[in-house]
């Protein structure tokens, strides 16, 4: 009878074939990711419409408002969206860029790295958080090597011209210039990384046959190398994008009192000024921008492995 | 003779011509402004005397803030904190993704269904997600199981992100082993408790040491969960560098130092990784 009673569950569940053994060793993961991980994102949506109610000054019927509230032009989360995008936007543009360069020439100069450079090009990825926020910090501030060379240079030119009347802030900056630097030191790798590893997949008989009929280096580069690592370089950019979009670290430390970063913006209202339902609904339309980008990026990368590079 | 040349290959001047002095030029910039940044957590860390008039170089050097973070309690249970968080965190990652990575890495040869799928799938969320819209689901839930600022909470939390790196490095490492070893000792009577004791264990070491890396590694950088879900009861390494570069007292020789103290290991664990994986690693994501 409990054989039937089991049996009939499992078919129920779709998992009449399945080794119980193998469900066995997969239950603790996922009891932990479905209380670690599922658990909080149920909580933070449901939050933001009322239907949940784990702090106080949440409202406590279903309600849209605070979403109808975020999308108002005016209101400071939507103004804190859009410089994010914007930072991080530069940020993903100027790192891939550099990063495809760099693997462009390498390949048309036919050039394999020692191994030792190339750990070198990749120590920005393996470099904490904390640790690169610190260095571009001290870097940047008022009394940093940049600003310091900046105004020796201006002090030599100062007869000619003036560029700088007082020392130029590039940190804690309403522009984003810290995180934008910081950001495209720490990713640019990234992006070389990928483009070297399409480039280095591609046949080399393409090119010697491009090169027989008379294609110049650009026609080579601009016709045959980007348009097969063009979903690769995607993925890329898309993947370089995300990381900073979600970072909280390196704004945190070099991000202005305002605008603020998205995820700056969540912490100081849930935090500090204790505005959980701005907090819930804000960290809500993160996580679904986030999961758009994520969900483009593994499509990017399935067709730039899918394409044969 | 006409039709030889023609299919002769054309020598392009840029090629083979290896390390000219514009390659040399860019290639070395690039490093330079990779590693003189980094060398200056080790400037800063050392200076002890540094006068703004004479700012391109420190004019004492010693040990004196190396020192002091062993002399200052807080400090010391920083580092405490963050190395002891780490170690608990990985045993935990490992213990936990084993017998995952397991299913998972041999799900061609077992049906595994639609459970391995999702857990597979679920696993790598935390990869994509801003960090902090987890932990502001995960404050309530640890203020009502007693979690909040809690040792075991940090370590449980610091798991959420150490999981989907462990996976993929283990899960690799299960692909990679010949089927036929296992088969051999099923039908020799081995349970599968077994096979995976005595032929998996051994065999996908190098997997399991590097999934120990990233767990450790990024436990030690862990940030924003800790700020949220930690502090101030616990304090760890990036939390006491914020204090002193974005915080009220600001004193970047100490943020150096303590720096250091994430930098070195960091970087030499992911030497080791980068020589185990063969240069594909894991990157990660966020900062």
């Amino acid at each position: 009878m409990t054989q039937i009673k089991s049996t009939s569950i499992s078919r129920l569940l779709g998992i009449e074939r399945v080794s119980w053994f193998n469900l066995i060793l997969l239950l603790p993961l996922t009891i932990f990711l479905t209380v670690m991980v599922g658990y909080p994102l149920v909580i933070a949506i449901f939050s933001s419409i009322g239907l949940a109610h784990p702090v106080p000054g949440l409202p406590d019927y279903f309600t849209i408002e605070s979403y109808q509230a975020f999308f108002n032009p005016e209101n400071p989360a939507l103004k804190c969206l859009w410089f994010t995008i914007w930072v991080t936007t530069i940020t993903a543009t100027l790192s891939t860029i550099s990063g495809i360069s760099m693997a462009l020439y390498l390949k048309l100069r036919d050039i394999d790295l020692p191994v030792i450079i190339s750990f070198i090009l990749k120590l920005p990825l393996f470099t904490p958080y904390l640790v690169i926020a610190f260095i571009f910090w001290v870097l940047l501030y008022p009394a940093g090597y940049v600003v310091n060379i900046m105004m020796f240079f201006q002090q030599l030119i100062a007869d000619y011209i003036v560029l700088f009347e007082r020392k130029p802030i590039l940190v804690n900056d309403q522009f984003g210039i810290a995180i934008i630097l910081c950001g495209t030191w720490m990713r640019f790798p990234y992006a070389f990384i990928i483009a070297q590893n399409q480039l280095a997949m591609i046949d080399p008989s393409y090119e010697e046959a491009a090169r027989n009929l008379g294609a110049s280096r650009f026609t080579v580069l601009w016709k045959i190398f980007l348009p097969l690592i063009k979903f690769g370089l995607l993925s890329a950019a898309l993947l370089n994008f995300l990381a900073l979009f979600i970072a909280f670290s390196i704004p945190f430390v070099l991000g202005a009192s305002w605008p603020q970063f998205l995820s700056v913006f969540i912490y100081v209202n849930a935090k500090d000024r204790g505005d959980w339902l701005t907090g819930y609904t804000t960290a809500v339309v993160y996580l679904v921008i986030a999961f758009a980008i994520g969900i483009c990026y593994t499509r990017a990368l399935a067709r730039s492995q899918t394409n044969g590079n | 003779m006409e039709t030889k040349d023609i299919f002769q290959t054309k020598v392009d001047p840029m090629k083979g011509s290896g390390w000219s002095p514009i390659t040399v030029a860019i290639v070395g910039t690039v490093v330079v402004m990779i590693i003189l940044p980094i060398c200056l957590v080790f400037l800063y860390s050392v200076s002890t005397r540094w006068y703004q008039t004479s700012w391109w170089w420190p004019q004492e050097v010693g040990t004196k803030w190396l020192l002091s973070i062993f002399q200052t309690e807080n400090l010391r249970n920083a580092l405490l904190n963050s190395y002891s968080i780490a170690f608990l965190t990985t045993l935990a990652t490992l213990a936990i993704t084993f017998p995952a990575s397991y299913v998972l890495g041999t799900k061609e040869r077992y049906n595994t269904g639609w459970p391995a799928t999702v857990v597979e799938t679920f696993s790598n969320f935390p990869l994509a997600f801003p960090t902090i819209t987890l932990a502001l689901g995960l404050m309530p839930l640890f203020q009502a199981l007693g979690l909040m600022s809690s040792y075991t909470g940090v370590v449980l939390c610091h798991m959420i992100m150490s999981i989907p790196y462990a996976m993929r490095a283990m899960v690799g490492s299960f692909v990679m082993i010949p089927p036929e070893y296992e088969e051999a000792a099923r039908n020799l009577g081995a349970s599968r408790l077994y096979v995976m004791r005595v032929i998996y264990l051994p065999l996908v070491w190098p997997g399991m040491l590097a999934a120990a890396i990233f767990s450790f590694s990024w436990s030690l950088n862990e940030f924003v969960l800790v700020m949220l879900l930690g502090f101030p009861e616990i304090e760890t390494i990036p939390i006491q560098i914020y204090q002193f570069v974005g915080g009220y007292y600001l004193h970047p020789q100490k943020a150096a130092v303590l720096g250091l103290f994430l930098l070195i290991p960091g970087l030499g664990l992911m030497y080791i990784v980068e020589r185990l994986l063969k240069g594909t690693a894991v990157v990660p994501a966020g900062a």
